[in-house]
């Protein structure tokens, strides 16, 4: 029976992987050229870390806290990029609110930016603090939720505009 | 109950201020957008309103011209014809027996000057502000009718839900689609149809003369008249045509007396 319990950590890296590469894909095609470079700078130093990190480091049979706080970093990034560029620079927001991409980022952003701090120092306290770590993977939990929210709220609730 | 440690107790603390964080900065764009939306619609709005008045007191430059036009007429040109038919009676008392071509003469004067009257009084506002829109209309038909070049057939109902100034605005774009089609269409026969229904007046002035090619159109400055006219009455104007089918101008305003 033992050997039928398999580690899922592998599963969380892919996860955060996938998760990055089509955020930032999202991303590249709403921003404007201008702004486009810093996100294929960003996914190019998030490639580096993350091959270094699994190759040498880390590996994916532990949690991964370096590709996750990176990957969740950048996001953050982009999300305030986009803010700024909505903000600032493009003058095509009448309507943003009524976007469904607008509330999308706003939960992309809750829960990338609220997660840092815990998938940063996961591995550490996975070891350190094993038995009460549950309550940080409960407080992420409510940021996924939270996430959720706004997710739905935007698809359901808002009119598909591609701003 | 498990006791936190100081580790998980940072952490879950600095999680909590991120989230604080982004909560505050997504009510801070909200905000901004607020009031940068609202600061578009203000600015929107002092546009229309500038657009309107513009346009107003580009009309009111016309409808100047256009009483000027009508006093040199009524004063001037008049005032010689009427002369020339006095000059013509008092050579016709003077001679015992005169031509036909000297009554001939003096009948046509008297339908220039009669025509002359009716056009001048159709360019005054001050003349046409004294009746109502249909009664303006039928006036306006009758001395086009009389032309007889062509005929103009109209169909209306007893009376308008327009404010004084909006039916002479009204007036002013029917007398422009006449205008056009006594020049450029060749057209025998006009219809005009006026109905109001639902708070929504609707003219429709079709012709059965040359029409035109809607896609190789120029608009010309009777065309962007009616347009800005049309738009000032918070309505629009549409034409369809082809060649060789005519043409049909339509008139919507909306009848609510807060547009204007």
């Amino acid at each position: 029976m033992a050997s039928l319990i398999i580690a899922n950590y592998s599963v969380y890296a892919a996860n955060i992987i996938v998760s990055f590469a089509l955020l930032s894909l999202m991303f590249y095609n709403l921003i404007s050229k201008t702004m486009n470079r810093f996100i294929l700078l960003a996914f190019a130093v998030f490639a580096v870390i993350a091959t270094i990190s699994i190759a040498n480091g880390e590996g994916i049979n532990t949690y991964n806290s370096v590709v996750s706080a990176v990957a969740s970093f950048i996001i953050t990034a982009y999300c305030l990029i986009y803010f700024y560029w909505k903000l600032v620079s493009d003058g095509r927001m009448i309507g943003l609110t009524a976007s469904s991409l607008f509330w999308v980022i706003i939960g992309v952003f809750t829960y990338y930016t609220g997660s840092f701090f815990i998938f940063i120092s996961y591995k550490y306290l996975i070891v350190q603090e094993a038995s009460v770590i549950g309550i940080l993977w409960r407080f992420h939990n409510v940021l996924l939720t939270i996430f959720c929210f706004y997710t739905i709220y935007g698809l359901a609730c808002k009119k598909y505009q591609r701003t | 109950m498990q006791k936190i440690s100081e580790n998980i107790s940072i952490i879950l603390g600095a999680s909590i201020l991120l989230l604080l964080i982004t909560l505050f900065i997504v009510m801070l764009v909200m905000a901004y957008l607020k009031r940068d939306l609202k600061f578009l619609r203000e600015k929107e709005s002092m546009e229309a309103d500038f657009e309107k008045q513009l346009l107003q007191s580009q009309l009111e430059t016309q409808e100047e011209t256009l009483n000027k036009l009508s006093t040199e007429i009524h004063d001037n040109v008049g005032q010689l014809l009427n002369s020339t038919k006095l000059l013509i009676g008092i050579t016709q008392r003077t001679l015992a027996e005169y031509p036909d071509t000297l009554t001939m003469a003096d009948e046509t004067l008297a339908k220039a000057i009669q025509e002359l009257r009716s056009l001048s009084k159709s360019l005054n506002k001050e003349w046409l502000e004294q009746f109502n829109f249909i009664e303006n209309l039928e006036a306006e038909i009758s001395r086009i009718n009389a032309a007889k070049t062509m005929q103009i057939h109209l169909s209306r109902p007893d009376a308008l839900s327009l404010k004084p100034n909006q039916q002479i605005i009204l007036f002013r774009i029917v007398q422009e689609i006449l205008q056009n089609a006594i020049k450029h269409s060749r057209a025998k026969n006009v219809d005009i149809r006026i109905k109001e229904e639902e708070q929504l007046l609707s003219i429709s002035v079709s012709d059965d003369g040359r029409g035109f090619d809607e896609k190789n159109i120029t608009k010309s400055v009777g065309i962007l008249n009616i347009e800005h006219r049309s738009h000032l009455l918070g309505g629009s104007a549409q034409w369809q045509s082809a060649a060789g089918s005519g043409t049909r101008v339509t008139i919507q305003i909306p009848v609510n007396p807060d547009k204007i």
